[in-house]
């Protein structure tokens, strides 16, 4: 799932058996940080309630007709959840555990790592 | 499978039910020198992983909907699976 923004909204009247009913919105995709990147697609609306201006995560591929009352009906991309907060503030030195993941054998022989390591705080001696 | 690091916390009210009691998580890939990408997915969270852990996530309908017991058809797709404590690549 990725996040979007709505944009607009597609108006079809002749609509393949199945998909009546269901609301279709143009959808901008956005980064993780929330920016635009990538083109405008159309997106079914799995939830029914969103609307222009909203953050919402779009699912793609064959789960997207999953999210609609009928399963099996042909799309690719919909939108099955509102966004209300994305928090991302950093709980700890986060940079550190992904270093202490990938940290291979061979650094610890060499006298120097091939990559700089963020370094951790001292102890203040009381 | 693909490893990622968990960048932030998705809060949704107005969601499919499939997600209701589910953690939803932003994971940012990382390449194999642990550095992140610009790929990133948001993931149904089932091992309770926490915002700058290293994870490993699966992106494959069926197996994310039956790990989470919903079998059959559900707008579940990625899906974190673990939490990594080391990798090593090579000698």
């Amino acid at each position: 799932m990725k996040f979007a923004r709505v944009v607009g909204n597609l108006v079809a009247t002749q609509k393949v058996k199945g998909l009546e009913g269901v609301k279709l919105l143009m959808v901008q995709p956005l980064n993780v940080d929330r920016e635009p990147d990538g083109e405008i697609y159309v997106a079914a609306d799995a939830t029914n309630q969103a609307g222009v201006d909203e953050l919402v995560f779009v699912i793609a591929s064959k789960e997207a007709a999953f999210a609609l009352p009928v399963s099996f009906v042909p799309v690719d991309a919909a939108i099955v959840g509102i966004v209300d907060d994305v928090d991302d503030r950093p709980l700890y030195d986060e940079q550190s555990v992904v270093w202490k993941v990938f940290r291979r054998p061979h650094d610890d022989d060499h006298g120097h790592d091939p990559e700089p390591k963020p370094k951790r705080k001292k102890k203040t001696e009381s | 499978m693909y490893i990622g690091r968990v960048s932030g916390t998705v809060v949704s009210t107005i969601k499919h039910p499939l997600f209701n009691g589910h953690k939803l998580l932003t994971v940012t890939r990382l390449d194999l020198d642990g550095f992140e990408t610009t790929v990133y997915d948001i993931c149904i969270d089932d091992v309770q992983a926490g915002i700058g852990d290293v994870v490993v996530v699966l992106d494959e309908g069926s197996s994310a909907r039956q790990i989470i017991g919903k079998r059959g058809t559900g707008p579940a797709r990625a899906i974190i699976v673990g939490i990594v404590d080391k990798v090593e690549i090579g000698k």
